[in-house]
């Protein structure tokens, strides 16, 4: 056996032929378990039954041999040969078994929504958009996402990244320093953004955001999965963090617990917006002020992102950065509205 | 490729003879010496398949489920060397290939204009040597030793500066595995900057150009990733990857026959002195094994349903090894035996305060 072919693209049906081959896998099943661990999602019945159909003789022979064959440098392994892996193991291979069936093999892809159908599994739909229609019911598909979902990792991990001083050596200041005759005791280094500082998350919980509740959770989830869930502390609060805020699962804490300083604190909120329909609700800009200026105390870059793009004061914007979270959010908003990453102010 | 991972069903043990595996599991902690792992068909069929298309295994699961474990076991039976990388939050993707001290080489050319000129000749020269400069890392030791050995200087020239120590454990000479330990804990970018890599099995050296790659006729090294999924990982990634999700199994007689075997795996040859001094005889091992792993599953059912951390495999076989040597017992009756197993159970099973505290609180009130 040749060594493996040296891929850089994609799993592909390629790798999948080589694997069925490299193993002399048989069994529809073992096939299927070979490409459940490449990606691809195999109907085993199907195979099976494309398999008696292309070879109908009782010569079919169950089970599987994926121990490797003698011309295959089984030597090496033969002192560990186990009974692990049932079949013949120099039986010469039918030409049938050569070509796998392709029928029943598809390359897995996430669904694009789920319904959970009451006394039934999950049903998975073809596109967006469909509903789902079982048993005389209709069932709603999943919100069409506030960030476009293809844009969505690339958007929040340029949104919530933070400045460390670890990039490239920085040669121009390098030159500087040497050129002065200074002692070079640190190297000194071009910054690169990082998401290592993790986050603390805080999703508004008041009237303003209440046609958002789904999203807010949608993007929650997003951050958890791009900053990572053992980074990401959040937290929820009504209309303003100073007023307390609640971890999930956890008791209310009285005002807003600062994080370590450097950690970025991101604000999901209608900033105060909904006071412009609902005077009595919501809170004012001098309330927003004062906590904003707690965080800039607390030595943590802060970051509001807010679905109200005209609605919201104009004097919040000059204190803190703050993201439009639409449709059309690109990497390029992010880097007009918040810049290449977070940074404290004071 | 020139051997499949097919291990022996018998014992979940890998051959120990081979001395130059010594020091397998000192820096790596817990019991990843690569002695013992209780694998299953759908484990050696993805080790193999991985194998087989010469793609990274990437292995998800939650934490304690014998992600890290199994590629030095994998390592032992293949009889291939050994490397491992564990990555932190500032990990860069080419920290696992090679590192360069700039500044040791600036302070050798700032230091050598001073030197007499006998000596500054070699310093010079030692300075305007870029290789002296890299430290070749796990994926470079892995893809071509001989290369990391002479830190890429072509054949013919010599290396000023001492050669850097082959990090590898078990026989030189074969092929390697690779373990990179915990990649979603670095920044979303690392995965992407080691698609090329670990794709084309080659890199270039951004210092001195040198590439770095798999001699052709080698076997290319089995690399396994590691993730706990406390991040997602880039699609690009994952489209390259053969993915292995490790899982206990479902139902509370098939988790604890489980946690039974790879408790006797570990324990049934080993000699362990009770708290008599008198050898632990083997039915007693056997009842403390399936006792520790009825309240393992218990305990994992409550943090299922607490939000907290649950226990893992290794805390399991700390337990257990704890209870042997102790006399320890969850089923014990007596007062004394009660305390004894409480005090193991929080020490080395349930360490977050929060399981069993409504026990506790009716506790408090009665008392």
């Amino acid at each position: 056996m040749t060594a493996p072919p040296r891929n850089a693209g994609p799993i592909g049906i390629a790798d999948l032929l080589e694997a069925v081959s490299a193993l002399r896998a048989r069994d529809p099943g073992d096939v299927a378990a070979i490409g459940a661990t490449l990606g691809f999602a195999i109907d085993v019945r199907r195979l099976r039954a494309r398999r008696e159909e292309a070879s109908p003789s009782p010569a079919t022979q169950p089970g599987s041999d994926l121990r490797p064959q003698p011309d295959a440098g089984a030597q090496a392994t033969a002192a560990h040969q186990a009974p692990t892996a049932p079949g013949p193991q120099t039986e010469p291979r039918r030409r049938e078994h050569d070509v796998l069936p392709m029928g029943g093999v598809e390359r897995r892809t996430g669904p694009s929504w789920s319904v959970a159908v009451e006394g039934s599994g999950p049903t998975t739909g073809a596109s967006a958009g469909t509903l789902v229609v079982r048993g005389g019911s209709v069932f709603r598909p999943d919100p069409v996402a506030l960030l476009r979902p293809q844009w969505e990792r690339a958007v929040l991990a340029a949104a919530l990244a933070t400045k460390a001083l670890d990039g490239a050596l920085d040669v121009r200041r390098l030159i500087e320093g040497v050129a002065r005759c200074e002692v070079i005791d640190e190297l000194p280094r071009t910054p690169r953004a990082t998401l290592r500082r993790g986050l603390q998350l805080l999703i508004d919980r008041g009237p303003g955001m209440m046609p958002f509740a789904r999203d807010q959770e949608r993007l929650a989830t997003a951050i958890e999965r791009v900053a990572g869930r053992d980074r990401t502390r959040a937290l929820t609060f009504v209309s303003c963090p100073s007023r307390g805020c609640t971890p999930r699962g956890g008791a209310p804490e009285e005002g807003w617990p600062a994080p370590a300083p450097g950690t970025p604190v991101v604000v999901c909120s209608d900033l105060g917006a909904a006071r412009r329909r609902l005077p009595r609700l919501g809170a004012r800009v001098a309330e927003w002020g004062d906590w904003i200026q707690r965080v800039r105390a607390a030595g943590c870059p802060l970051l509001a992102v807010t679905p109200y793009e005209e609605e919201r004061p104009r004097a919040l914007t000059r204190w803190m950065r703050v993201l439009t979270w639409d449709r059309d959010t690109s990497v390029a908003t992010v880097r007009d509205e918040v810049g290449r990453w977070l940074e404290a102010r004071r | 490729m020139t051997d499949l991972f097919l291990p022996s069903a018998s014992g979940y043990r890998a051959p120990t003879d081979d001395a130059s595996y010594d020091k397998l599991g000192e820096d790596l902690g817990d019991r990843r010496d690569g002695k013992v792992y209780v694998y299953d068909r759908r484990i050696i069929e993805a080790v193999q398949t991985a194998q087989a298309t010469g793609r990274p295994l990437l292995l998800r699961g939650p934490a304690g489920s014998g992600k890290s474990s199994l590629a030095p076991f994998v390592a032992r039976w293949l009889g291939r060397r050994f490397y491992s990388f564990t990555v932190t939050a500032r990990t860069q993707a080419r920290d696992l290939m090679w590192s360069y001290d700039a500044l040791r080489r600036l302070n050798d050319a700032q230091t050598a204009g001073v030197l007499p000129d006998k000596e500054r000749k070699e310093a010079v020269q030692r300075v305007q040597q870029l290789e002296n400069y890299l430290t070749p890392r796990a994926l470079w030791w892995a893809f071509d030793p001989k290369s990391a050995k002479r830190h890429g200087l072509k054949r013919g020239k010599k290396l000023q500066a001492k050669a850097t120590e082959d990090p590898g454990i078990g026989p030189s000479g074969t092929s390697a595995v690779v373990l990179v330990d915990e990649i979603d804990k670095a920044d979303p970018d690392v995965p992407n900057n080691l698609l090329e890599c670990l794709g084309s099995l080659q890199f270039s050296v951004e210092e001195t150009g040198a590439t770095v790659r798999v001699p052709e006729r080698e076997a290319a090294p089995l690399v396994m990733v590691t993730t706990n999924d406390e991040r997602e990982l880039p699609a690009a990634f994952l489209r390259r990857c053969a993915v292995l999700h490790l899982r206990a199994p479902e139902g509370r007689d098939a988790f604890i026959a489980h946690l039974r075997q790879i408790a006797g795996a570990h324990f049934d040859r080993e000699t362990i002195t009770g708290p008599d001094q008198a050898a632990v005889e083997h039915e007693a091992k056997v009842a403390c094994y399936a006792s520790v792993a009825g309240r393992f599953f218990e305990l994992a059912a409550e943090a299922g349903r607490k939000g907290l951390r649950a226990p893992s495999t290794a805390e399991y076989l700390d337990t257990v090894r704890a209870c042997l040597h102790l006399g320890a017992r969850p089923d014990a009756t007596d007062d004394e035996g009660q305390h004894l197993w409480s005090v193991v159970q929080s020490v080395a099973l349930a360490k977050d305060p929060a399981f069993g505290a409504e026990q506790d609180g009716e506790e408090g009130d009665d008392a």
